[in-house]
């Protein structure tokens, strides 16, 4: 019989190998098959672009004909959510992508009220999949949750508005929030810094990696143990010391950085980067001065490889997200790129250093699951629990999508139903309980108690 | 010359004798009466000039006014020809020969010297949301730090106010020996907040106070020699590239300011926008502000001669001005110009192909400005003293009741 089954059940030749490494092929054979869900939400004022980048973010043109409002249709908007669902496939693996779009968001003299439905909508979601999961028959549920939510800000201000730190200490802790500068062709690179500056401070060291502690002590001074850098640093330490390095190893802003010290009269485009710095640095600054949590991108392990911690770093010396985006291709030089023509220059969209386009998009491709998980571990259960806690559902106006709440709306009085029945059921029981007992009583009159009846 | 008397009007003899002449040959038929439609060839033939439709409309109603069953006598005539003639000095071929140089040309001099000496007044508001490069516009157009940020203490932290304050401050600066007294008005907190409701009324309520200021200034028993003027001459309204169409607050904005000063919109940091989505974000504002009855500035209805017609439609055309400020300068090819620096490129502030900051400089200050203070004047100053003064009328005939005639006016804007 061994023999037998030896033959069909084949043992690899390894000792002590029993199989389950083959755990996460098995479970991504089966997510494949399945496909991915991911929902996400753009808000932002109207004219910032939020169309355009979605429809450039995933190269599919989620918005064919776009009615644009003109100003007396926009007096009498309310804002309203709308949701494209579109269904992409990349070599074998569907992603079932919904935007939510809030067209009308900030348009109004007054807005107090726009983030009152983006609320409702968020919570609507929750709630029907906290039904879903609390209902008989758990197979199907489709999660249309908010997974992430981009909040566009506007180039054009010093830093926040009041409209968007509003809206931002509303909804941080209910949603992924990721902010955007949108636009980002308005600004020279020093008026970015600047806003991203404003927009969120420096992060507390215990959030920090390894590698930005030692950069924080470089800077201080303190010798740092070589392993710890890359190439490129060991470079600028030596350089610092003033050896001589081999020019392409150096990026040339730093090239210019050196010239500088030396007195060189640099071109002004290097010094541009510093504006968007500029902006950036304040829009953090202002996001910390206001407690706004925003999504924050996970570390990695240390067991990760230095490339992909390299990414994951520029990563977060990049939010908020600088973009421009467009979807038009133009010819230059002879190659084909994504841009948007001026009169005195080309803003290639899918050039790092023009915009951060790519890696807005890079965060959101390889932070999907982390998205998912973080909505589904941390937003998702604070609802649940105040839910469960006893606040009140919220209000059903008119969905967006009417055409499921049908069929819900009868699984829905169905369990109601159930529900009622077995609440009459218990009573009933109560009662017959309430009947023996005296019964009982009128039969045995003896001061001793009955024993109680056992409980079915 | 000629004296009004009661009913009799004199005019020098050549004058009267071309008058009767001309009606005469309109007057074909002998009738002594001339249609009254038909005055206006007559005084065409007269005059030996074109009119424009101002004082064509003029003459036309005077006619009506005048007119016995659609027919004019000969001293009906005369009498429109008196009112006529004493409102213009385009008398075409009535105009009396002079023998030799008088001199009078000279006046040109003597007015320019009085001028010069007093120096000029311009007062510019800007209004906009923060952010919009309101002050950075205001350094270029006049090449120097005068607006209201570079003056004031610098605060390194801009903090956004709670409603929208009207700040001013004035400068003078000088070119080639003239004066130029510059008020510069700024309104930060327009429309920054999260509830923009009446966010416009601070500004509102500013231009008319420098209207209430020079109006009782101007009654005063003893007014001085001359009224400094503190009226807006003219407002930037600053628009934000959205690149779709106007926002409810700038129609607001415009709706209830155009008929107190002149209005001129223009959109914010244009180098957001590609040259096609200029085009089409100016197309829908134009609709915007057709539909919903907005006047900028210039207004058609004010101007008096073909020529200004043509050099306004141009204007007209190009409204709104698409621009880009910066008061930093890099070399290009040899010149330095004002301009931003991006990593694709240059964007210049003064070329005509990047964006339309030299037109709108040119408008206000190099061809328009005193147009403008002159619209202020005679058209928007006057609009308010007539509605202030006929309310205080009202106010004093109804004597027991309290009505409140600024706040009917201030609704009917």
């Amino acid at each position: 019989m061994a023999s037998d089954t030896a033959r069909q059940f084949v043992n690899p030749e390894m000792p002590g190998y029993v199989g389950f490494a083959n755990l996460p092929n098995q479970v991504h054979r089966k997510s494949v098959k399945k496909g991915f869900e991911f929902t996400l939400m753009v808000v932002g004022e109207s004219g910032l672009g939020k169309s355009t980048m979605i429809n450039s973010l995933f190269l599919t043109d989620l918005y064919p004909e776009r009615h644009i409002p003109d100003a007396s249709e926009k007096i009498n908007q309310n804002v309203k959510l709308e949701a494209s669902t579109v269904e992409i496939e990349e070599r074998g693996v569907k992603l079932r992508l919904t935007v939510v779009d809030t067209p009308g968001f900030g348009d109004a003299i007054d807005n107090t009220d726009c983030f009152r439905s983006i609320i409702q909508y968020i919570d609507e979601q929750f709630e029907r999949f906290l039904q879903d999961e609390s209902g008989l028959n758990r197979r199907n549920i489709t999660d249309n949750r908010i997974h992430c939510c981009f909040y566009f800000i506007s180039p054009f201000g010093h830093g926040l508005k009041p409209l968007d730190i509003e809206f931002m200490k509303q909804l941080h802790s209910k949603v992924n929030i990721v902010p955007v500068i949108a636009k980002a062709d308005a600004l020279t690179k020093k008026e970015v810094m600047k806003l991203k500056r404003r927009v969120g401070h420096s992060v507390p060291a215990d959030v920090l990696t390894k590698k930005e502690v030692m950069k924080l002590k470089r800077r201080v001074g303190h010798s740092v143990p070589a392993d710890v850098l890359t190439k490129k640093e060991v470079m600028k330490l030596k350089r610092r010391v003033g050896h001589s390095v081999p020019a392409d190893v150096l990026t040339k802003k730093e090239v210019m950085k050196l010239k500088r010290r030396v007195g060189h009269s640099v071109p002004a485009d290097v010094l541009t980067k510093k504006e968007v710095m500029k902006l950036k640095r304040r829009v953090m600054q202002e996001i910390e001065e206001n407690g706004i949590k925003i999504y924050p991108l996970p570390d990695c392990d240390s067991d990760e490889d230095e490339d992909y911690k390299e990414q994951v770093r520029q990563l977060k010396e990049a939010v908020p997200f600088a973009v421009s985006s467009t979807t038009q291709t133009l010819d230059v030089k002879g190659r084909k790129v994504r841009g948007r023509l001026y009169p005195w220059g080309v803003v290639e969209v899918e050039n790092p250093d023009h915009c951060d386009f790519i890696k807005l998009r890079t965060m959101l491709i390889t932070h999907m699951q982390d998205l998912q998980e973080v909505t589904q571990e941390l937003h998702y259960e604070n609802y649940r629990s105040e839910r469960l806690a006893g606040k009140a559902a919220p209000q059903k106006n008119t969905a967006p999508d009417g055409g499921i709440s049908e069929r819900e709306r009868i699984i829905r009085e169905k369990e109601a139903e159930l529900r009622r029945m077995q609440e009459m059921l218990t009573k009933m029981q109560e009662q017959m309980r309430q009947k023996q007992s005296d019964d009982s009583r009128q039969a045995t009159p003896s001061p001793t108690n009955a024993p109680l009846p056992q409980s079915d | 010359m000629e004296v009004q008397d009661n009913n009799r009007v004199f005019f020098p003899t050549h004058v009267e004798e071309v008058l009767r002449e001309s009606f005469l040959e309109e007057d074909t038929q002998g009738r002594g009466y001339v249609e009254s439609k038909n005055i206006v060839n007559v005084v065409r033939k007269v005059l030996g000039i074109f009119l424009t439709h101002t004082e064509k409309a003029k003459v036309l109603g005077k006619a009506e006014y005048l007119a016995v069953k659609g027919l004019l006598s000969v001293e009906d005539f005369i009498t429109i020809m008196a009112d006529t003639l004493a409102e213009t000095t385009h008398w075409g071929n009535l105009k009396t020969e002079v023998a030799g140089y008088v001199g009078i040309d000279t006046l040109q001099e003597q007015i320019r010297k009085k001028v010069l000496k007093r120096g000029f007044e311009f007062n510019i508001m800007v209004v906009g949301r923060s952010g919009l490069g309101k002050s950075t516009l205001i350094n270029t157009l006049f090449k120097a730090n005068v607006s209201l940020r570079s003056c004031s203490k610098s605060e390194e932290k801009v903090e956004i106010p709670k409603t929208t304050h009207v700040k001013s401050v004035s400068h003078v600066i000088e070119e080639k020996g003239v004066r130029l007294r510059l008020t510069v008005t700024d309104t930060p907190g327009f429309g920054d907040q999260i509830n923009n409701d009446n966010c416009w009324l601070p500004v509102l309520d500013y231009i008319n106070e420098q209207y209430e200021n020079y109006l009782s200034e101007e009654q005063s028993v003893t007014r001085k020699k001359h009224i400094p003027d503190t009226r807006i001459h003219c407002c930037l309204y600053f628009i934000s590239p959205t690149g779709h169409s106007l926002s409810p607050l700038d129609i607001e904005f415009m709706r209830r300011l155009d008929r107190c000063v002149n209005i001129v919109p223009v959109i914010a940091k244009a180098d957001t926008l590609t040259i096609e989505e200029r085009v089409g974000f100016k197309q829908r504002i134009k609709q915007d502000l057709a539909n919903n009855g907005i006047r900028t500035y210039p207004m058609k209805e004010l101007e008096e001669d073909p020529e200004e017609t043509v050099t306004n439609n141009k204007i007209r055309e190009l409204l709104p001005f698409a621009v880009v400020g910066s008061n930093q300068q890099y070399p290009n090819n040899g010149r330095t110009v004002y301009g931003r620096k991006t990593q694709w490129g240059l964007v210049e502030v003064e070329n005509r192909s990047h964006c339309e900051f030299s037109d709108l400089r040119d408008m206000l200050i190099r061809t328009h400005m005193q147009d403008l203070v002159e619209v202020t004047r005679s058209v928007h100053y006057e609009n308010f003293r007539q509605d202030r003064l006929a309310s205080r009328r009202g106010r004093t005939q109804f004597n027991g009741q309290v009505i409140d005639m600024d706040s009917m006016n201030e609704s009917s804007l």
